[in-house]
């Protein structure tokens, strides 16, 4: 469960949080498991109409 | 980061994965939503819905004024968009406004781009450059952009 979190700015050199969301398969991914493997760009889109 | 550039980093996928990194995206919109943008681009890469924008929060992604979202300096690049892209009905809350990040392996934030605005957004290449920096373990060059 996710706990809602102030609104922060985050900043190179910081530790990214590891927020758990549900992806387009429906699964439940917690995005830490994102860049276990390799560097990931995350791209947080405005809108997507 | 609307359709056009997420279109845009779908076309350099393969420069991305070269580079050593990966890619993900984070909507505004609910799982279907979701699944359904990343079926109707083709989208290789994972799609993370935060309909309650956790995630938006969390990592600090602002929400813009009207000015940052709809000003001048947006046009010129939203018709280029639009054209490209088309038109759809907007998901979320319209004054949210993007951001890119990249995460290492050992979950430290080496890239922040936070727009001025809406049209405003970090290259492919200056991604790319970025991820291939991490791979030679060189943290030259990282930068923040705010």
């Amino acid at each position: 469960m996710n706990t809602p979190l102030p609104q922060t700015r985050l900043a190179v050199g910081d530790i990214a949080p590891d927020v758990r969301l549900v992806d387009h398969d429906g699964q439940t991914t917690a995005m830490m498991s994102l860049w276990k493997s390799r560097p990931r760009v995350l791209l947080f889109v405005r809108h997507f109409g | 980061m609307c359709r056009e550039h997420v279109v845009d980093v779908r076309d350099d996928y393969q420069r991305f994965l070269d580079a050593g990194g990966d890619v993900a995206i984070i909507t505004m919109g609910t799982v279907e939503q979701t699944a359904a943008f990343r079926d109707r681009n083709r989208l290789p890469f994972v799609c993370l819905a935060d309909p309650e924008r956790i995630a938006y929060q969390a990592f600090g992604v602002p929400r813009g004024t009207a000015l940052q979202v709809t000003g001048p300096s947006v046009w010129a690049r939203g018709l280029k968009a639009t054209l490209r892209a088309g038109i759809g009905k907007p998901i979320g809350d319209v004054l949210q406004l993007h951001g890119s990040f990249i995460v290492d392996r050992g979950g430290v934030i080496r890239f922040v781009h936070i727009p001025k605005h809406s049209a405003d957004q970090p290259s492919n290449d200056e991604l790319i450059v970025q991820l291939q920096n991490l791979k030679g373990g060189n943290i030259v060059g990282m930068d923040e952009h705010r």
